[in-house]
Order: structure tokens, then C-alpha cells, then sequence
């Protein structure tokens, strides 16, 4: 397959950052969805996924997104995404309620802030 | 009976039979020929001895008196012959130790008529009555005449009707020999099942000669019913080679190009013809009778000639036959020259090699391509050559043009290889440099030293510009609008598979709209005598003044540059022209596979660039035409290889997009299933779906200019 997108990781003491960049649609979300799971340990408090180079996420990037959510969650794992004001993929998560479902910061700094002040440490 | 029996030489048997034994002991039909000879028919006589005798002398009888007297004379004059008495006054000499047998024959009485049918004179009859029988007076001759009218006409309905069932069967014939030497392809074999096809019907004997390069001739094909009479004709040809400087006979035929027709080929012809005792022999053991060559013509040139031979049968040919013989000749020969200039390797390889290569080009917006490939005209040089267009994933496009060393079959196959394997990296996303590279190290794996130069370039529609890797091949040529043709060195590196540790990197090339890329192979620049500098600046001067119309700017390149009609290598040509997007329209077909979705969005976006679209706009259409294709796909899953059409449109201060598909709606499912539609409803206004047993069309439309 083509790679659309690419993943890059690091780590900010208790919380995975993950930067997703390039383009998720129906042929490559599935995959993308797995990796960035097994990108998450299981020590971290969280993870932000950093979508601020994700120059397009469709129906099935959303859903890839809800059903990281809720696998983190299994894990007792937080996810925020960090999504600038201005990027064009912003307005279609408001549409479809991913802000009502994780959270939704304007960068990874933001979003390593609100996970900080909500998430306590897992062990 | 006589109106049924159709066939010419029965019909005349049985007029003779009819009138014996009760009207003459003995009848004879004698038929003029169309070479003004006569065919005889007798009733035939009870005893064989007689019947012998009786045909020695009208032999002799026609020697001694020609057309003076007999049958040749009542033919010559049409009038009738009537011998009341000939008991004592034999109108031949009867010769010593004929006496006995004459005298047992005893001829009485003859009478001969003229058969008269359609105001033609076409034989005679003849009647004679021996022994006890009758004296011939008026009354018995109008009898005779009255016979001779009946059967006369029969006769030449006979003739009538086997002329037109001989050329409906020619016709049917040369259509039968031209199929078979049209579908085979193997010229030897071909040749010998038409000489099988001309034996027995148009000869005892067949036999086909071509002429060499070096103009020796050589047997192609020889054909008998009988096996063992061809052995024999192999061991004389092979004893007795054709002399090419003989006046007479193939070798003339084939200097000359013209005909020859032996209606009767007489013991003298061949004793003056053939000097050596034992071939002299061998010829008369063959017993020709009949004998006539026709060349074999195509293209102006002779090469070779068709024998067609009576033997055995006794049968002759006339001028009909040899116009039948030069007809079939002249088709042969075309079967001939095809098969020569394509034999069966080559048109194997042919086959292959055009099957390795793209059925069609990709259709993207904004786009041309066009490319040709033209086979090597000798086999052994046929194969290797190749060009691709492949869609790319992220929506540019990859273009090869490339060639396989070697030649034939094998290259064919190789070059299936190499196409496969850039194709796949191509696809995969590596980027030219990347490709070229793993198609490098990969013919490492190769069984044995495969190597090939091409050029691989990823067009980026968006930017015009190309991202190119040159592997040992000739330069890319680009013409500007205005004419101007330049080479595209780039940095060039060595061919793949030569060195596993070769370096390839890409260069840019800009390719403004109505730009015209041309990658070529070097059977196009290269030419006997001639530098490949001398031959690329040929093709630059052909293609700055080439056509501007894309199809036939490749067909003049290949007309103009290409060395000569021999071509001695093969010929790929691929060229690519970036036009301006219509910025009012945009269409597309797709496959419905996911894969193509990345795709679509490229094309998509290029076009909403050249629209008043702001980059948020641009963003939401080109989600909602995604989600649309992707419900598309969705339908699609389970049917036939599926395709789905996008149409865009600028109407008033809107985008109007169409996304249609030909498979079966579902009902979006599940929690996540409505989403996609969500998401359109959302970003678009005025969103019909219609469901219709052919598919489903999604119209959309999005107002532009004004935050939405």
C-alpha cells in the first residue's frame, strides 16, 4: 500500500504523543488505528494524538478516532487530539461530535496541559 | 435421363451408349476443346481388341486426312458426313497384321453429324455400323442429326453447368486457401497444405519453389496422392538440382515473372529438354502429361513459382487453368511475403510483448497521454521494448519508457518482469529514485544478467512538475507550445541491472500546461551510419514540427524519425501533455477500490484550485465527494469489476458535484455507518440521493464565496 499517512511518535514523561500526518480515508484508517494503539504503552497516563499535519481525515478517519477512544478507554488511557483553530480538517470533527467524545485541543502543548490537570497516573 | 445427368463427359457416354447396339455397333462423341483439340468419347466395343483398333485408326485416320475429310471436317464446316457402304473401300490403309482383326470388325456403314447447341458447332457424333447391320441412308442421318441436337444441347448444358460449379468451386477454393494461408503461421507448412489443397483437384502433382536471399531456389512444397511418387520427386530434385540459368522452366518463371503452360508435354520435349540419360528417365517415370508454372508475385517482387502437373490422369490444362493458377498464385504470394516478413517466432513474440503492455492509458483531468509500439520487422530483433502509464495512488501519475537488452521471446519475457516489478514499487509510493533503485537491486534475483535502460518520471498534476530518474536511456524530449524541442539530460546513471551498488537520484522538470514530454526508445534515433547524437537531433527537428494534435504528433514522430520500413528494433513511444483544467467542468471515471479515493481527491482539488473556491470550501467538497465515492465503493462490493463516475460543475456562485455508481444502495448501518452522509449533509446544501435499479447518482451542492 501507498503510504497516506505516516506516524511519528514520542514520549513526554506519563503521556504518548503521536503525530499523524498525511491523509487517513477508507483504505488506510483500519491499519492506522492499530498502529497508533500499539504505539501507546501501557504506563502512560494518555495519549495526544497530534493531528496538526493531517491534511485529510474523512468519515472513516473519524470513526478510526472514536474507536481509538474507546479502546484507550478500555485501557483507562485519555486520548486528546490536538487540531489547530485554522486546519480545514476542524470543522467536519465538529460536525460529526468527536469534540463531545475526547478531547479537542488547538495544539499538542494545550492538549499535554488538559491531560495533565484531568488524568492521574496509572500504574 | 439426359436432362438429369448433368455431368459434361457422362452425358456423352451415354449418347454414345444410347445408340448402341440398336441405331450402330459403335459410337463416337468428339468434343471441341477450348484450345480447338478434340476430346473423344466412344461407346467402347464389346471387344476390347476391337475397340483398340478401331482407336489406332481414327489415330491414323485423322493423320492421313486432317480436317479434310472425318469428323475435323464436319466440326470445321458443320455439315454432315454419310459413307452408305464402306465394305470395300476403306477410307484408311489397313497396314499388314491388321488385316484379321479388320476383317472381324468389318466395318459397313458410317454416318458423322455435327452436334450443333446454341449456334455453336461443339463436336461431331459418329456412328458407324459394322458386319450385319445397317446401311446408312437420308432417313438414319436425320435420325443422327435429331440425336446430335438432343444431346448436343444436354451436352452443353453439361458444360454450362460444370463451368459455373468449377468456378463456384475455385471460388469457394480460393476462399478455402486463403483462409488457410492467412491463419497459419508457419510459411512452410502453410505452403504444403495448399499444394495439398490443389492435389488431386487441380493436378497430379504440386509443387511450390521459393527463391532465397541469395537466389538459390529451394523445394517448398511437393504434393502427390501417392507418398512414394513424392520421395521419388525429392531424390530426382535432390540428383538433379534446378539449374537457376535454365531458359525455361521455375528459374524462368521466376526471372521473368511470366507464366508458362504446357497443355502436352510429348516424349520429344522432354528428350529435347533434358540432356541427362538417367534424368530423362526419371522424368519419363514420372509420365507428365500436362504441365504449367505460375510465379508467385507480391510487392512487385518474384518469389517464387507454383508447378501444377497432370500425370497420371491425363488430363490437360488449358488457359483457364493457368488464369486459375496465376488467381491462387497471387494469393499465396501475399501469404508468402506476410509470412516472411512475420514468422511465426515473430508474431509469437509480438503477441507477448503487446500483451505485456498497457491496454489503455490512464484518464485523468488535465492530462493527455499517447503511445505507440511498433515490433521489430525481423524476429529475431522483436521484443524488450516498453512504456507504462500508471495512476498513482497520490494522484500523480508514473511514466515509464524502457528497454529490455536482448531480443526475442526472452526479452519479451523479461521486459513482463521489469514492468511488473516498477509498476508495483510505483504504486507502492516510493518515489522515482526509490523505484528505480529496488527495480536495481531486484535483478540481482534475476537467474541471469538482465539489464534494461528506461526512464521513470512521477508527474505531479498539481505543480506541472516532474520528478524523473534516466537509467542509461535517451534523454526525454520536451516541446514547448511554440515549437521548441529541448533534451532532458538530467543526471543520468547507469542502466538497471549492471551494478547492484548503482546511485539513482531524480531531477525536476517543469512541465507548463500544453507542454509535450516525449519518452522514446532508441529504435526511433537510431540509424545504419549514423551517431545517437545525429539521430536524437533528428527527432528534435521531427517533433518541433510535428502535428500538435497528440495521437498524431506520435504517429508523424514514428513516421518521420523512424529509420526505414526494415526496421531492425523495436519502436515505444510515450508522450505526455499537462493541459489547462476546464475550470467550469470536472469528469472522471473511477474504479471503485478504495485505493482510487486518494486519487480522485487530487484531481478533484486541482480542479476546485482553478475555481473561486477558498481552501476551506475546497476541503468540505472535496470530504463530502470522498464520502459519496466511498458510499459508491461501497455498493459496488460483490459485483463485476466496478467503476463510478464524478462529475463537477460550476453553476452561478455553487459547486454542483454528481457522484454516481451503477451497483445497489445499502442502508448505511451501525453507529458509524451514517456518518459519511452526516458529514455531506453537513457540508453541502441541496443533497438528493436517488436510488434507480441502474445505481445510485448523489447530487450536491456547495455555495461559494461565503463562509458556509
Amino acid at each position: 500500500m501507498p503510504e497516506l499517512a505516516s506516524l511519528s511518535v514520542e514520549r513526554d514523561s506519563a503521556v504518548q504523543i503521536v503525530h499523524l500526518s498525511g491523509e487517513v480515508d477508507i483504505s488506510n484508517a483500519g491499519p492506522l488505528e492499530e498502529h497508533i494503539s500499539d504505539a501507546v504503552p501501557n504506563d502512560v497516563t494518555g495519549l495526544v494524538l497530534d493531528l496538526s499535519e493531517t491534511q485529510y481525515l474523512d468519515s472513516a478517519g473519524i470513526r478510526m478516532l472514536f474507536e481509538l477512544a474507546q479502546r484507550l478507554e478500555g485501557r483507562r488511557q485519555s486520548l486528546i487530539l490536538a487540531v489547530p483553530e485554522t486546519a480545514l480538517i476542524r470543522h467536519s470533527l465538529i460536525v460529526t461530535e468527536v469534540d463531545q467524545a475526547m478531547g479537542l485541543e488547538d495544539s499538542v502543548d494545550e492538549a499535554l496541559e488538559a491531560l495533565a490537570g484531568s488524568g492521574e497516573p496509572v500504574d | 435421363m439426359l436432362a438429369q445427368t448433368l455431368d459434361y463427359e457422362r452425358t456423352l457416354a451415354d449418347v454414345a451408349q444410347l445408340a448402341v447396339p440398336e441405331f450402330a455397333d459403335w459410337c463416337a462423341a468428339d468434343i471441341v476443346q477450348p484450345d480447338g483439340s478434340l476430346r473423344q468419347i466412344t461407346s467402347g466395343h464389346p471387344d476390347p481388341r476391337m475397340e483398340d483398333l478401331l482407336m489406332e485408326l481414327r489415330r491414323r485416320y485423322r493423320q492421313e486426312h486432317g480436317a479434310s475429310e472425318g469428323a475435323m471436317h464436319v466440326i470445321a464446316t458443320g455439315e454432315s458426313e454419310l459413307k452408305a457402304d464402306v465394305r470395300n473401300a476403306p477410307r484408311i490403309t489397313i497396314e499388314s497384321g491388321e488385316e484379321s482383326d479388320y476383317e472381324a470388325l468389318s466395318p459397313r456403314s458410317y454416318m458423322i453429324v455435327p452436334m450443333v447447341a446454341r449456334g455453336r458447332t461443339i463436336g461431331a457424333l459418329t456412328f458407324l455400323s459394322t458386319r450385319e447391320g445397317l446401311h446408312y441412308g437420308p432417313a438414319d442421318l436425320d435420325f443422327a442429326h435429331h440425336l446430335a441436337r438432343r444431346f448436343g444441347l444436354a451436352a452443353d448444358n453439361a458444360r454450362l453447368y460444370n463451368e459455373a460449379e468449377l468456378a463456384r468451386e475455385r471460388l469457394t477454393f480460393l476462399a478455402r486457401a486463403s483462409e488457410l494461408m492467412a491463419a497459419s503461421l508457419d510459411l512452410e507448412q502453410t505452403l504444403q497444405q495448399v499444394a495439398y489443397l490443389l492435389v488431386p483437384r487441380l493436378g497430379d502433382w504440386c509443387g511450390i519453389e521459393l527463391v532465397d536471399d541469395d537466389g538459390t531456389i529451394h523445394n517448398a512444397a511437393t504434393a502427390h496422392v501417392d507418398p512414394e511418387k513424392v520421395k521419388f520427386a525429392d531424390e530426382m530434385r535432390r540428383r538433379f538440382p534446378v539449374d537457376p540459368d535454365s531458359p525455361t522452366g521455375v528459374p524462368n518463371v521466376i526471372r521473368t515473372g511470366k507464366s508458362e503452360l504446357y497443355p502436352e508435354i510429348t516424349d520429344e520435349m522432354l528428350t529435347a529438354g533434358i540432356e541427362d540419360e538417367e534424368q530423362l528417365a526419371m522424368a519419363r517415370e514420372l509420365g507428365l502429361s500436362s504441365l504449367l508454372i505460375v510465379p508467385l508475385i507480391a510487392r512487385a517482387r518474384t518469389l517464387g513459382a507454383l508447378t501444377l502437373v497432370h500425370a497420371e490422369s491425363g488430363r490437360r490444362y488449358e488457359e483457364e487453368d493457368l488464369r486459375f493458377a496465376e488467381d491462387l498464385a497471387r494469393r499465396a504470394a501475399v501469404a508468402v511475403d506476410n509470412a516472411r516478413l512475420y514468422t511465426r517466432e515473430h508474431r509469437a513474440v509480438v503477441t507477448l510483448q503487446q500483451s505485456l503492455l498497457p491496454r489503455q492509458l490512464p484518464d485523468i483531468p488535465g492530462m493527455q497521454f499517447a503511445a505507440r509500439y511498433l515490433p521489430a520487422t525481423s524476429e529475431v530483433d522483436v521484443g524488450g521494448d516498453w512504456y507504462d502509464a500508471i495512476a498513482l495512488a497520490d494522484g500523480n501519475v508514473g511514466l515509464v519508457i524502457g528497454d529490455v537488452a536482448g531480443h526475442g521471446l526472452e526479452a519479451a519475457a523479461v521486459m513482463g518482469q521489469f514492468r511488473n516489478a516498477l509498476r508495483a514499487y510505483a504504486l507502492d509510493g516510493a518515489g522515482p529514485a526509490a523505484a528505480v533503485d529496488r527495480l536495481n537491486r531486484l535483478t540481482r534475483t534475476f537467474e541471469q544478467n538482465d539489464m534494461a535502460t528506461l526512464v521513470y518520471g512521477e508527474f505531479d498534476s498539481t505543480v506541472n512538475s516532474l520528478r524523473f530518474v534516466r537509467a542509461g536511456h535517451p534523454p526525454p524530449l520536451v516541446r514547448a507550445p511554440d515549437g521548441t524541442v529541448t533534451g532532458v539530460n538530467g543526471r543520468g546513471s547507469l542502466p538497471v541491472g549492471v551494478a547492484h551498488n548503482s546511485q539513482y537520484e531524480a531531477d525536476t522538470l517543469e512541465l507548463a500546461p500544453n507542454t509535450t514530454l516525449l519518452l522514446y526508445t532508441d529504435g526511433l534515433v537510431e540509424r545504419r551510419g549514423e551517431t545517437l547524437e545525429d539521430g536524437i537531433a533528428r527527432l528534435e527537428r521531427v517533433l518541433s514540427g510535428a502535428p500538435s494534435s497528440l495521437e498524431e504528433l506520435c504517429d508523424h514522430v514514428i513516421e518521420t524519425a523512424a529509420p526505414d520500413p526494415d526496421r531492425a528494433d523495436d519502436i515505444a513511444v510515450l508522450a505526455l501533455r499537462p493541459v489547462p483544467v476546464d475550470a467550469t467542468a470536472f469528469r472522471t471515471s473511477l474504479r471503485a477500490e478504495p485505493g482510487e479515493l486518494s486519487r480522485l481527491r487530487r484531481m478533484l482539488m486541482r480542479w476546485l484550485r482553478a475555481t473561486p473556491a477558498s481552501a476551506q470550501e475546497i476541503y468540505d467538497i472535496t470530504i463530502a465527494c470522498g464520502e459519496a465515492s466511498a458510499n459508491a465503493i461501497e455498493h459496488a462490493y460483490g459485483a463485476r469489476p466496478a467503476s463510478f463516475e464524478v462529475e463537477g460543475s460550476v453553476e452561478g456562485d455553487s459547486i454542483v458535484l454528481r457522484v454516481r455508481d451503477y451497483g445497489s444502495w445499502r442502508a448505511p448501518r451501525g453507529q458509524h455507518r451514517g456518518r459519511g452522509l452526516k458529514l455531506i449533509d453537513a457540508l453541502m446544501q441541496d443533497v438528493r440521493i436517488d436510488r434507480g435499479d441502474e445505481g445510485t447518482e448523489i447530487c450536491m451542492r456547495r455555495q461559494i464565496g461565503s463562509q458556509a
